[in-house]
């Protein structure tokens, strides 16, 4: 591989390399509606998943992967 | 409006435009209990995540093709067209004013890697989350500990002070990526597209000149993921 190693995402973009690369950057932000709403509010309009929930979520899935013996699914 | 072939957010809804207050929104409608309400537990599952993931990624790519998009953020479900309606028309100035900053821009994505072994080959793998657990396995907690401890090299300074002047913006990246070995620096930027020459020139001076010690990878063109907090 090259110094550069430029890669150029297509619609289908999912080679392996590039899946951390894919994650990284759907996750960074996005347009955010309102602060972390719970699904179970009464009378809420919106469900929002605040991001803190998926890194966290995606922090833990990876230790757990690191543990030797550790359940291979959630 | 022509439709776009992807699948939806759920692997089988269609995404179709919806207009909203002056906007076009494209949607795919889930089922609540299939999908909305078991999202929260899915974000744990690292094969939901990565294929729900890569599904959205390739909507917002594809209709970053047609036009500037403001990418909605991953998980943002409405309960219907009516209040999906309510909250873009009570937040239209902003909305437009977001679209206009990257109108005839894109993300890119820089990491920069010390070169103290040989990079790791293509990571062959059997699935989304397998691929994410050998990535994991292979992080060092020694690698991120240094990392935080140290502040920027004046040589990463000065790549991050060319990429603030060649970029309408920058923003932090690497939430999931962040605990790669080696990996020294990273950064997003939101980069118009006239300067895309300029850029690539920038980083391969930048390659040469740290020869032997550093490698620059970077990747786009990205939707503006990172530059729509509105």
């Amino acid at each position: 591989m090259d110094n550069k190693g430029v890669i150029m995402l297509d619609g289908n973009g999912d080679s392996d390399i590039s899946l951390l690369d894919i994650l990284d950057h759907v996750l960074n932000a996005g347009v955010v509606i309102q602060g972390s709403l719970v699904i179970s509010v009464a009378g809420v309009d919106l469900i929002y998943l605040g991001l803190s929930v998926v890194l966290t979520s995606v922090e833990t899935a990876l230790k757990h992967a690191e543990k030797p013996g550790s359940p291979q699914r959630h | 409006m022509e439709p776009i072939p992807q699948e939806g957010i759920d692997g089988s809804a269609r995404v179709e435009p919806v207009a909203c207050a002056g906007f076009t929104c494209w949607i795919s409608r889930v089922s609540r209990a299939g999908f909305a309400e078991k999202i929260a537990a899915n974000l744990e599952n690292l094969d939901w995540l990565a294929t729900t993931g890569v599904r959205h990624q390739r909507v917002v790519s594809e209709l970053s093709r047609r036009g500037p998009i403001l990418p909605a953020r991953f998980g943002t479900v409405f309960h219907g067209e009516e209040s999906l309606d309510r909250d873009i028309a009570a937040r239209k100035r902003a909305l437009h004013k977001s679209l206009l900053h990257v109108s005839e821009a894109d993300e890119w994505g820089i990491k920069v890697f010390v070169e103290q072994q040989p990079q790791s080959a293509l990571i062959a793998a059997s699935s989304g989350s397998d691929y994410l657990r050998r990535k994991a396995s292979a992080l060092s907690s020694q690698t991120q500990q240094r990392k935080r401890a140290r502040s920027l090299s004046p040589e990463i300074q000065k790549l991050a002070g060319a990429l603030e002047h060649i970029a309408l913006e920058t923003a932090p990246v690497g939430k999931v990526s962040g605990g790669q070995p080696g990996l020294e620096w990273q950064v997003s930027i939101l980069l118009p597209r006239h300067r895309q020459e300029q850029f690539t020139s920038m980083i391969e001076r930048f390659s040469r000149l740290w020869q032997g010690q550093r490698r620059i990878e970077f990747t786009g063109p990205w939707p503006p993921y990172s530059f729509v907090r509105v």
